[in-house]
């Protein structure tokens, strides 16, 4: 087998593979480092690779399962991730100068968990300075590529994760939410991204942008591969007191349950924002695949998503200000003016507008799962309201016209941080520029497994991650 | 505690410094934040507001579907 066709394979079968002894850890881990120095430098999604490490790991792996013996589900398991994650000892640049020397002393929880399962750590990938920004842009350093167009935005602020495990060399990665973080790249890039509940998977160890509201979640070229990735990851964390207690399920175990009599919610009425027409078409499209699957199909009056949003945006900008207050003062003009127009309103609210702001969280959330979960199972909207925009049209600088084209691609991802509630992105085929569509599912709280179990569904009939952008 | 304890008080009102007062913001993000901030106070203005500062991950838990756990 080449080392292009052992890329090809998902995560979950290329573990089967591994564990089953049919290849070995080492030949894998050398056909992702060639391909992420390579195709991922095309890309420029990559930070920085531990090829020797690597390939330590990998042998190790494979010597143990020669004795029988094995880590986890992910055994010897090769992967890349955004380069936020701390690992005690390795650089963590956050996309940003100010960060370039910053060698954390703590481990992620989330990676001590893919490290437990037997997951093999590559290396650091591109994202946008600080986690700050949707579309991907980082002029810092350089913008990562959409492999379906390198002309087109990746999506962010996880970039380079998205565009490696898209572009068919990384298995699946580690992403951060904070305003649709994971789910808008994986719908630039067609691939699928889920944002779990807050509280479902630890922030510990990965660099804070607005703690209230901040996520960590995987993407990954499946559900059923977002189901093995989440099933390691999520799960309480004594050093994030902000995670659930609640057992984790087995979301691979409930994958293949029909979604026969699920209720799927669609808004009835226009959103505040219009849809564009190619994408309300396709995603209209979607529901019509769901409905032919047996899901039941519910019109239903929306609240507005505008105060979400506007919520959202005043706690992230009073949070990422006070995170960034000390730089702010003293290494302004390093930051991206992108990350600056988005970092500077924090500076001018005052702390009972944002308490005011946090304090109601609750109250809204029960208001919303009362009056939208009582009819339906779960939600379903476009991911972006819009096609994916050329890298050069939307590179405005901190503009106030790219602040507009954010929040606006922002729209339909941003009101489930503020509501905490989990979200999943799936690619439901593409528009006449030839880039990716998606749909966002929208679920109650911890029910992450029906979100995996329709996109799965979908994708099992559609047929739609069947072939990537280099086929 | 005393003024030589740091507790402010030998300092005049107007002399405590605005917590952001050396970090430069443009128009735009002034004008952002004060839309924000009008919007956040009709939006919060009817609303109670749950002073608990853990009500929002314990409404989460208690609006799962299924059985409640512990």
């Amino acid at each position: 087998m080449s080392k292009s066709e052992l890329l090809q394979f998902e995560a979950f079968d290329i573990a089967a593979k591994i564990r089953a002894g049919e290849i070995s850890s080492r030949e894998v881990t050398e056909a992702a480092i060639e391909a992420l120095e390579t195709r991922g430098r095309d890309l420029n999604a990559v930070v920085e690779l531990d090829a020797a490490g690597a390939l330590a790991a990998a042998d190790a792996c494979d010597v143990e399962r020669a004795q029988g013996r094995f880590r986890g589900p992910l055994h010897g398991l090769p992967l890349a991730h955004k380069d936020m994650f701390y690992r005690a000892g390795r650089m963590a640049a956050s996309g940003t100068r100010i960060r370039q020397d910053f060698v954390p002393d703590t481990t992620a929880t989330v990676l001590q968990r893919l490290d437990r399962a037997g997951a093999i750590d590559l290396g650091r990938l591109h994202m946008v300075e600080f986690a700050l920004g949707l579309t991907g842009h980082n002029a810092i350093t350089g913008t990562p590529r959409n492999p379906w167009n390198p002309d087109y935005v990746p999506g962010g602020s996880s970039s380079g994760p998205a565009a490696t495990v898209a572009a068919r060399i990384n298995y699946m990665t580690l992403g951060s939410d904070t305003g649709g973080s994971i789910r808008g790249p994986a719908a630039c890039c067609g691939i699928v991204g889920i944002k779990p509940t807050f509280g479902r998977v630890s922030r510990f160890g990965a660099m804070p942008l607005s703690t209230s509201l901040d996520h960590v979640g995987p993407l990954a070229r499946s559900s059923k591969d977002l189901a093995l990735m989440l099933h390691v990851i999520a799960g309480h964390d004594p050093n994030d007191a902000t995670t659930s207690r609640r057992a984790v399920p087995d979301y691979a175990g409930s994958l293949e349950h029909p979604i026969k009599g699920l209720r799927i919610g669609v808004n009835a009425q226009d959103y505040e924002e219009p849809v564009d027409a190619e994408v309300q078409h396709r995603a209209d499209a979607s529901l019509e695949v769901l409905k032919s699957l047996g899901a039941e199909i519910v019109r239903l009056g929306l609240p507005a998503f505008e105060p979400f949003n506007s919520l959202r945006r005043l706690i992230m900008f009073v949070e990422a200000a006070t995170l960034h207050r000390r730089w702010l003062q003293t290494q302004r003009q390093h930051y991206n003016p992108q990350t600056l127009a988005r970092l500077e309103p924090g500076c001018a609210i005052d702390a009972i507008d944002y308490q005011a702001a946090l304090r109601v969280r609750a109250p809204m959330l029960r208001e919303f799962v009362s009056s939208v979960f009582d009819k339906i199972d779960l939600l379903h909207t476009p991911t972006l309201p819009d096609p994916i925009p050329r890298i050069d049209e939307s590179d405005t600088g901190g503009s106030q016209k790219f602040v507009e084209l954010v929040n606006r691609m922002g729209y339909f991802v941003c009101p489930f941080n503020f509501l905490g509630l989990p979200a999943i992105s799936v690619p439901i085929g593409f528009l006449d520029n030839g880039l990716p569509a998606a749909m966002q599912l929208v679920g109650q709280p911890f029910d992450e497994a029906t979100l995996l179990r329709v996109g799965n569904a979908y994708e099992r009939e559609t047929g739609v991650m069947t072939h990537g952008p280099d086929d | 505690m005393s003024p030589e304890e740091g507790d402010g008080s030998s300092l005049p009102a107007e002399d405590v410094p605005d917590a952001a007062a050396d970090i430069e913001i443009s128009d735009a993000a002034r004008a952002t934040a004060a839309a924000l901030a009008t919007r956040a106070r009709e939006l919060t203005v009817d609303l109670p507001l749950d002073l608990d500062i853990h009500a929002f991950g314990r409404a989460l838990e208690a609006l799962a579907p299924g059985e409640p756990e512990r």
